[in-house]
């Protein structure tokens, strides 16, 4: 069962040219699923070590922002003696499409998941037009 | 959270002791079952499903001198679904991450995220209390403080480093 097994290393976002950035901790890219559903598009993002006063999800023209602040939580006195996955804040960077409905987007966290719910648009894809004779 | 000391789950094995064959065309038939057994890897859905690990959360471990702090990224979980055990030499955690459940009709357009059940152990480095433990998950992390016995504190002894 060994090559079923996914490896859950966290993924470190390389470009830092999009934000001049005045924390001096890594930033991550937090792994997520996307799933679409009939009426709402639902975007969860994995982010152990974030709750509700510290993740930001920011709608600006087409760019849904995702970021979360992590702090460091080892007490001074402690000393890390065996580290594998890397404290830093998570960003994510998604463009959405026209077809949803921006003024209801909800998000939470709950455990270190946010959760995004993005309902479509109603409006009928397809317009059917009369054509009349004469 | 339950804290608790697991014993190691017995496994179902098969029935090692072949039954006469009298048909030959039954006895080709079973060898035939039995190359697709061994050939599939011997896939045995009577084994205990928890043993299997289908991810390695990672671990921190942090120390202060008296005690020890481990931490493990676990986002979202339902504590009740983390097992945490521990001896004087070792800690075991394990547990379940279970799937979103999609709503009918939907479809993924990304799956990054991992599931499934998990179960690691590590080795501690000195003797440990256990009673003396305590575990917590807060924001998708758990973590667990385990204080070392005084005995493992009194045998730790500095080694001078000297010059020529």
């Amino acid at each position: 069962m060994a090559d079923k097994s996914k490896e859950m290393q966290k993924k470190e976002i390389e470009q830092t040219d999009l934000v001049e950035r005045t924390r001096a901790t890594k930033i991550y890219n937090p792994d997520v699923d996307i799933i679409e559903g009939k009426d709402r598009i639902v975007v969860i993002a994995d982010m152990p070590g974030v709750n509700e006063k510290s993740v930001e999800v920011t709608l600006e023209d087409n760019v849904l922002t995702i970021y979360g602040r992590v702090d460091w939580d080892i007490p001074d006195r402690m000393k890390l003696t065996h580290a594998e996955y890397g404290i830093g804040d998570y960003q994510r960077i998604f463009t959405i499409s026209g077809e949803i409905n921006r003024e209801k987007i909800q998000a939470n966290v709950k455990d270190g998941v946010l959760r995004l719910v993005m309902p479509k648009n109603n409006t009928p894809k397809m317009k059917r037009i009369a054509v009349k004779a004469g | 959270m339950t804290t608790r000391r697991i014993t190691p789950q017995a496994k179902k094995t098969k029935d090692l002791a072949r039954l006469p064959e009298v048909n030959p065309l039954l006895s080709l038939r079973n060898d035939i079952d039995r190359i697709f057994e061994t050939f599939l890897g011997g896939f045995d859905p009577g084994l205990p499903v928890t043993t299997i690990s289908m991810f390695h959360p990672h671990i921190d471990v942090a120390d202060s001198g008296q005690e020890m702090k481990v931490t493990v990224e676990l986002p979202g979980m339902d504590e009740k679904d983390i097992d945490v055990a521990l001896t004087r030499d070792s800690l075991t955690i394990r547990g379940e991450k279970k799937e979103e459940t999609i709503e009918e009709g939907g479809s993924y357009h990304r799956t990054e995220r991992v599931y499934g059940f998990f179960n690691r152990s590590i080795a501690l480095p000195v003797e440990v209390n256990v009673d003396g433990a305590r575990a917590s998950y807060k924001k998708g992390v758990l973590s667990i403080v385990i204080p070392k016995t005084e005995k493992a504190l009194k045998e730790e002894k500095k080694i001078p480093v000297t010059g020529k």
